[in-house]
């Protein structure tokens, strides 16, 4: 697996949507899967640049996140390939 | 000249209801409908639909309630249903039914309608909620900028629901068709692909039932290279584009961004635009609802297990307990029916044809009906409710560790009612592998129909712990399902294993129709695949206990046990002897297995009339010296493990075709053995 | 930590220490009715209730731990004894419904049965008080609604 986290050029941390703290706002900065999977979350509403309030993480099993007033369940694979960086 | 008036053909007006799942589609579709409602078939696709209708007017208003779906940029089943049918069929109104709540996500669906120019309205459900969340809605605006009427409406007011009839009812008579929002412009700076497409498509002439179409809008279809689009072209155009597609490719620069994906960043800022202008949100909502703290509890990982358990095991108690009156009450009505056919008819073949065969039959699958009625009640009320979500939330970790998500839940706890039910809900399973194995693994988790096997033995055998000998068995099923599921995933179906992606609907008390409606559904398929497959089963059943190798044995030999061992279900019987040699099972137990195939049900009665005795009290003291505790186990884990009934061969076969059926009745057949043998052996050198 | 209102679905904001002390009588009514159903349900050999009760408590207990308060209850701990009210509910309205379904297919079969006492009058006792402490958050919203209290 790539390095879990990394700086962007503006200098913010960015890492995997699996290891967000819930609670915290974030914004999606890299999908990192395969066609099929991206256009599945882009379905949903899940795309670059979309905010997501992440509601539980519990470090195991899947995550719940809300993103554009609805609430969506990620497996963690599929978190692990979602890249975010935290909103203030 | 008529002594009959002449019916008049009523205008036929054709309406389709579309939107994102979980908007409300139903209560509105069920309010329009009413009692007219049946089961859409969509040609080629085996995802369901509705349609009913409603007259007013001298015009009769056919509604079709299409799955619901977010949107056309993947190649889903629900989307494929939804395109076809808005492209093929003459459409005079098309609905679109817009969740008020999440406004954002639901009019990427409503850009992408404007696209096939039809009559449009634009319902907006939940509009009572948004007021509570301090949400303001521009409906004018919205109106305008989408060129067509927009109705807010809460779906469970029905005063609502009658005013939006009436609308309809109004409006067809001249209806808007949208504006043009997705602007050619914007569309063709997305990529070099998609101008070089529009270009080409722009000059040539258009199939007829794509002409409506605007043309950004069918660029981008032709681009993403659907199918449903594409067949309207002929050969040579579709070449054309192909290449024109191709060379475009040689062009692009960078890794390829697919066009659908440009496309729903292009869709999903156009709606930041319009929210901007329509939308604004007064309260920052930072309290949380009874629901919401409800949710913590539901999808803590301690506490949402055991509330999931103990939800889990009052829906089997309801399902087992509170549907015995009706199955008895059904049986006693049978057996009268039966009683009265031999009453008034003669002695004769045809007669025993009749109540022996085929009203048995028939018999058979009613008296499950109830159990299977109260089960789906319980699973629907689950789903409906979105309950079912949080538990997929909670398991899926376990779930994952066999190598399944928690999608599969919900057809595994079906299969424990009818594995017909179970195999065909597999259909919601996007992840083909998983689909396969949950469809394979299935018949482990013991019908209804195995029941009565398991209680007739476990009394006769160990009257004092029955029940707990079936609880036994019942989770012996469940881990050998647990150990197929990971033995799979390491062997015929390894790779990367698919993740969780579903939307979490709020938790709401679904309305009665839609409930009552769902379980008709489960209970018509059932009905209709294992019914007709049970039915023939116990005719042949019949026909082979009243004819063996030395003629026709008549139909006295049901009720003499003399004559019935002349007959071929015996003879089969015996010949298979030797492979169950070391179980040492008599030749009744293995007919009563073979004929397990036809319908588990069938089991009991077999053995009933094999040993002579219709009453199961009778039968207990004749089984009890027949097979030892360690027999009687390992008999009903064969009953448990091996090739699940004909009806459900049937539903494999139609979900996964010839090749996954075989291997399920050959699998079934070797563990079954496998593991009885195994039993017999262990229990041979434990005692 | 501060006190946050809870919203309900007629967006009334439940005073927070109302709740407090309906929720006490919840607390204190499902214990009591819990302990007491466990034990009969083992001292009968019926496991399958044992364990249901069993489940309940765990439930409960984990609910009271959540607490971050010293006292017994608060706001964290209010979902979880409202969904084990829930289930104690549903266990009693389907073990009723399943003991007349007996009664009644015995009936059917033939098997003379009399009419047990289906329910004892001190559990029609707590049932009542569940429902109406399940209840009373709702309907202390509706009055507030109807005064116009915001």
């Amino acid at each position: 697996m790539r390095s879990s986290t990394s700086r962007t050029s503006g200098g913010d941390w960015v890492y995997p949507l699996s290891v967000a703290v819930p609670g915290k706002k974030y914004i999606i900065v890299a999908i990192q899967a395969r066609n099929h999977a991206v256009k599945r979350l882009a379905q949903l509403g899940l795309l670059k640049n979309t905010p997501v309030f992440v509601i539980k993480n519990l470090g195991r099993g899947p995550i719940l996140v809300e993103a554009r007033n609805s609430k969506i369940v990620l497996g963690r694979g599929l978190a692990n390939k979602i890249i975010v960086q935290p909103l203030n | 000249m008529g002594l009959f008036p002449e019916k008049k053909t009523l205008e036929k007006i054709k309406i389709a209801l579309i939107g994102n799942p979980n908007v409300g589609k139903t209560a509105i579709f069920n309010y329009l409908t009413k009692s007219s409602q049946k089961v859409a078939n969509f040609p080629g696709i085996t995802v369901k639909g509705k349609s009913g209708f409603f007259t007013a007017k001298n015009k009769k208003f056919i509604v079709t309630d299409l799955p619901g779906t977010y949107g056309f940029g993947t190649d889903s089943p629900e989307e494929k249903v939804a395109k076809k049918f808005l492209l093929d069929e003459d459409l005079n109104l098309i609905i679109n039914v817009v969740d008020a709540t999440k406004l954002e996500r639901n009019l990427i669906l409503t850009l992408q309608l404007t696209g096939f120019k039809k009559p449009m309205i634009i319902v907006l459900t939940f509009a009572d909620k948004i007021e509570e969340e301090g949400i303001d809605i521009n409906y004018e605006e919205l109106s305008k900028i989408f060129g067509v009427p927009v109705i807010p409406i809460s779906a469970l007011h029905k005063h609502d629901l009658e005013h939006l009839k009436q609308f309809i009812i109004q409006y067809i008579q001249s209806p808007l068709i949208p504006e043009t929002i997705l602007k050619a412009d914007e569309i063709l700076d997305l990529s070099p692909k998609i101008k070089a497409l529009y270009l080409y498509l722009k000059n040539i002439s258009i199939p007829k039932k794509l002409k409506n179409l605007s043309l950004e809008w069918l660029t981008f279809l032709v681009a993403t290279n659907d199918e449903v689009v594409l067949e309207h072209f002929d050969r040579e155009t579709r070449e054309q584009i192909n290449s024109i597609l191709q060379e475009t490719d040689m062009h692009l620069e960078n890794e390829e961004v697919p066009v659908s994906l440009l496309f729903i960043n292009y869709l999903y800022e156009k709606v930041q635009e319009i929210i901007k202008k329509v939308y604004s949100n007064k309260e920052e909502v930072n309290t949380k609802t009874i629901m919401e703290l409800i949710d913590e509890v539901l999808l803590d990982p301690i506490v949402g297990l055991l509330v999931f358990s103990a939800v889990i095991w009052l829906t089997f108690k309801l399902t087992f307990d509170v549907s015995q009156p009706f199955s008895t009450l059904i049986e006693i009505m049978i057996n009268q029916v039966i009683a009265m056919i031999h009453h008034y008819l003669p002695q004769n073949v045809f007669t025993s044809f009749l109540s022996d065969g085929l009203i048995s039959g028939i018999g058979f699958i009613l008296t499950f009906l109830p159990q299977l009625a109260f089960l789906f009640f319980g699973i629907t009320l689950l789903e409906q409710t979105g309950y079912l979500t949080r538990v997929v939330f909670v398991t899926d970790r376990f779930l994952n560790k066999l190598g399944i998500t928690g999608k599969s839940l919900a057809p595994l706890l079906l299969g424990f009612g009818c594995n017909v039910s179970g195999v065909l809900a597999t259909k919601t399973i996007p992840d083909e592998k998983e689909r396969i194995i949950t469809i394979l693994v299935n018949p482990f988790m013991s019908c209804s129909a195995r029941l009565p096997v398991y209680v007739l033995i476990s009394s006769a055998l160990f009257p004092q712990i029955a029940s707990l000998v079936i609880t036994g068995i019942y989770l012996g099923g469940i881990m050998l399902a647990a150990f197929m599921i990971w033995v799979y995933r390491k062997t015929l179906f390894r790779g990367e294993q698919s993740s969780l992606l579903i939307e979490m609907p709020e938790l709401t008390l679904p309305p009665t129709s839609s409930i009552f409606y769902q379980i008709y559904l489960y209970l018509k398929d059932f009905t209709l695949h294992a019914g007709f497959g049970i039915t023939i089963g116990v005719v042949i059943i019949w026909v082979l206990s009243i004819t063996g190798p030395s003629g026709y044995l008549g139909p006295d030999a049901l009720n003499n046990q003399a004559l019935i061992q002349q007959s071929w279900v015996y003879k089969i019987g015996q010949l298979l002897e030797t492979i169950f040699k070391p179980m040492g099972w008599e030749t009744p137990l293995i007919v009563a297995l073979i004929l397990g195939f036809i319908a588990k049900e069938v089991v009991v009665g077999t053995l009933a009339v094999l040993y002579g005795h219709g009453n199961m009290a009778q039968l207990v003291p004749i089984l009890s010296s027949v097979m030892s505790p360690v027999q009687g186990i390992a008999y009903m884990v064969f009953v448990l493990t091996y090739t699940p009934c004909i009806a459900t061969v049937f539903a494999i076969k139609e979900e996964l075709g010839i090749k996954w059926t075989i291997f399920s009745i050959i699998n079934g057949l070797v563990t079954a053995w496998f593991l009885s043998f195994l039993i017999i052996t262990i229990g041979g050198l434990l005692l | 930590m501060n006190s946050t209102n809870l919203k309900s679905k007629n967006n009334c904001s439940i005073n927070y220490y109302v709740l407090l002390e309906m929720m006490i009588i919840v607390f204190t009514l499902i214990i009591y009715f819990s302990i007491n159903s466990f034990s009969q349900s083992f001292l009968t050999g019926d496991m399958a209730s044992t364990v249901f009760y069993l489940i309940i408590l765990v439930i409960l207990f984990i609910g009271f731990k959540k607490s971050d308060r010293l006292s017994v209850i608060s706001e964290q701990s209010i979902p979880y004894y409202l969904v084990a009210n829930v289930l104690v509910l549903l266990y009693i309205v389907v073990s009723f419904l399943s003991k007349i379904a007996l009664f009644i297919d015995q009936w059917l079969n033939g098997i003379p049965t009399s009419f047990q006492f289906l329910v004892y009058p001190i559990d029609i006792f707590f049932f009542s008080g569940l429902i109406i402490a399940l209840f009373l958050p709702l309907i202390y919203n509706q009055s507030k609604k109807q005064l116009g209290v915001k």
